[in-house]
């Protein structure tokens, strides 16, 4: 039965269908083919599936993210990650991979930070004089700290799989995301010295305290909501709560840059956006109720755990395993049909939950981009208007480096689990 | 197989090949092929721009209700039970509502690099293949989804002493949205796919 579901699914998606359409089609053919249920299971499971309120915060942090795009938000903070590293040559790609750090710990979502931060900072980068594919290479590449650095859609979606904790799940985040973005930026400085980019970098930055004062609203964001989290005063989708409301005052009130007109569109993207990945998790959830009911996840778990028998080998295959499926399937997807299994088994060979939970996390970011299926490669390309097969020489380099940080984060729990363990145990 | 699927997905592979061939055949053409084609695209227009208000203002509920949520636990510290269950249920209607507005837009995420390298006829075939899918998985949420909202119509909501009804009703209506623009999608493509991707 697995093997024809995951036929079925892998046809549908080579034949350009919906990822949600192929991965329930596929669900419906076990069901009906396979199981004596009636179909009636498949809407239940359908409704179950995004009846949870932890879920919640995944439509309310897209929610806040856009508003604060359209909030002028992203330019404020651009200006202020160029004031803080913005002077040394190579410093205006180093403030992109800044500014996506800072970005990603308001927004959860990787695509909107290449959207939001990239139509900035590419034309600056072409301007400055930056070939057009290191430009789009390196948003795309910097983009990812989005779902590594706090909030986190995947984290939402993992934890929620996994009954993972998802407070530990965001703290554990920040090493591996600090650890990313040194590492990136070590590495853009270092290519610029090489190939002699950016030596005009420093020019026509604003000083420092002028640049934090006009981002002030935005960079008390992440405290609000991160402190909101981390202080046991709100959960994490209270906390979700709290980042639109901040949003929208902010941005029809402080910095009056939505006005009530802009409201509609915002939400209609923001819509579009929630029920894109709601319509997967809940498909995705048919299809895992399934392999489920069939005990597919604890023989799966039970073979994995017994065939790699050292906690180190079993995390060098599983990372092997999830780079390949981040080039063909999408994130949310990979989590909740996956995360239950390799989580279970990873237990048993005695990893941390929390620790594995952010393993997968970091690989399957790496998947967005990693072509054939890269939603940061198409994003960025889209922004600068270039090809994603004239990235792939500079892109080439960065995978690496993150392929780097991944083996260091796998390899080194105390990266990731420093932090949670000093708030939470 | 269990008996009961077999009625329903005959009649849904039924529609929905009928449905295919006639997008097929209204997909070009000038004369009154054209003049249903613009009527299709006018009723589309009706239909999502109905579901993108209501799950906008779904989404709406869900922040205020959460808001309130916040707010009660804190300043009355006594936490409220129906907002949490509003949260849930406005997102539900937002999201099965969300999928007719991304489907339209082309918004869906697909790997779609057989259809981007594909041509002429080739192209136009994967494309009858995605409303195909689309309509077929559609027609299943929208026949077991309402079977399933009549079987609970009973039960109550925990929180907000309405019937479950109410919440399962999400799938059947977001689903007739969605088989809209569906074909909508296919008599007239947009791709806004990376601009709304998350």
């Amino acid at each position: 039965m697995s093997g024809m579901m995951l036929a079925v699914m892998l046809v549908l998606f080579a034949a350009s269908i919906p990822v949600a359409i192929g991965i329930g089609i596929a669900a419906l053919v076990g069901i009906a083919g396979y199981t004596s249920f009636p179909l009636i299971v498949a809407a239940q499971q359908l409704f179950v599936a995004l009846d949870r309120f932890p879920l919640a915060a995944i439509p309310f942090f897209i929610l806040a993210g856009n508003l604060m795009e359209v909030g002028g938000i992203s330019r404020r903070l651009v200006e202020f990650a160029r004031a803080i590293v913005g002077g040394i040559q190579g410093g205006l790609a180093a403030t992109c991979v800044v500014t996506c750090m800072i970005f990603a710990a308001i927004s959860g979502s990787s695509v909107a930070t290449t959207f939001a931060i990239g139509a900035i900072m590419i034309p600056a980068l072409v301007r400055a004089g930056y070939p057009v594919p290191f430009a789009a290479a390196l948003q795309a590449t910097s983009a990812e700290l989005g779902v590594v650095i706090p909030p986190s859609i995947p984290m939402i979606l993992y934890g929620v799989t996994t009954q993972v904790s998802i407070p530990e799940l965001f703290i554990a985040g920040f090493g591996p995301g600090v650890l990313i973005a040194g590492s990136l930026i070590a590495t853009v400085l270092i290519w610029c010295r090489i190939k002699g980019w950016g030596k005009g970098d420093g020019e026509g930055r604003l000083p420092l305290l002028a640049a934090a004062r006009q981002a002030g609203f935005a960079l008390v964001m992440p405290v609000v909501v991160l402190g909101g989290i981390y202080g046991g005063i709100t959960t994490p989708t209270e906390a979700s709560v709290v980042a639109v409301v901040y949003a929208l005052v902010v941005g029809l009130f402080i910095h009056r840059e939505i006005g009530p007109r802009d409201l509609l569109p915002i939400f209609r993207k923001s819509v579009i956006s929630s029920a894109v990945i709601m319509f997967i998790i809940a498909c995705a959830a048919v299809f895992s109720w399934l392999l489920n009911r069939q005990g597919v996840p604890d023989a799966a778990a039970a073979w994995l755990a017994t065939s790699f028998d050292t906690a180190g080998l079993y995390l060098l295959v599983v990372n092997a395993f999830l780079f390949v499926v981040g080039m063909f399937v999408e994130t949310s997807a990979s989590i909740i049909v996956l995360a239950p299994i390799l989580q279970e088994a990873a237990e048993r060979l005695g990893v941390d939950g929390v620790h594995f939970g952010t393993i997968m996390v970091v690989n399957l970011a790496l998947g967005m981009i990693t072509p054939p299926f890269g939603v940061n490669l198409f994003a960025a390309a889209q922004v600068a208007g270039c090809g994603v097969d004239s990235m792939m020489r500079y892109l080439g380099v960065f995978i690496l480096v993150v392929i780097a940080c991944l083996m260091v984060i796998t390899y080194v729990p105390a990266i990731t689990l420093t932090l949670p363990h000093l708030v939470f145990r | 197989m269990n008996a009961m699927n077999v009625l329903p997905l005959q009649v849904t592979a039924a529609a929905t090949l009928a449905t295919v061939a006639v997008a097929l055949w209204l997909g070009a053409g000038e004369g009154p092929r054209a003049g249903i084609r613009r009527a299709v695209l006018a009723l589309d227009r009706y239909a999502t721009g109905i579901a993108t208000l209501l799950a906008s203002l779904a989404l709406a509920v869900a922040v205020a209700a959460g808001l309130w949520q916040v707010v009660a636990r804190f300043a009355t510290e006594t936490p409220s039970v129906w907002s949490e269950a509003l949260v849930r249920t406005a997102l539900i209607w937002m999201a099965f509502l969300g999928v007719a507005v991304a489907l339209r837009a082309g918004a869906l995420v697909s790997i779609d690099v057989a259809h981007r390298s594909a041509r002429g006829a080739l192209r136009r075939g994967l494309e009858a293949a995605a409303l195909a899918a689309s309509l077929a998985m559609l027609g299943v949420m929208f026949w077991f989804g309402w079977e399933m909202a009549v079987r609970v119509r009973f039960q109550e909501m925990a929180g907000l002493e309405i019937s479950m009804a109410w919440g399962y009703a999400a799938i059947p209506i977001g689903a007739v949205f969605a088989m809209v623009g569906a074909v909508a999608h296919f008599l007239d493509r947009r791709a806004e796919e990376l601009e709304n991707a998350a």
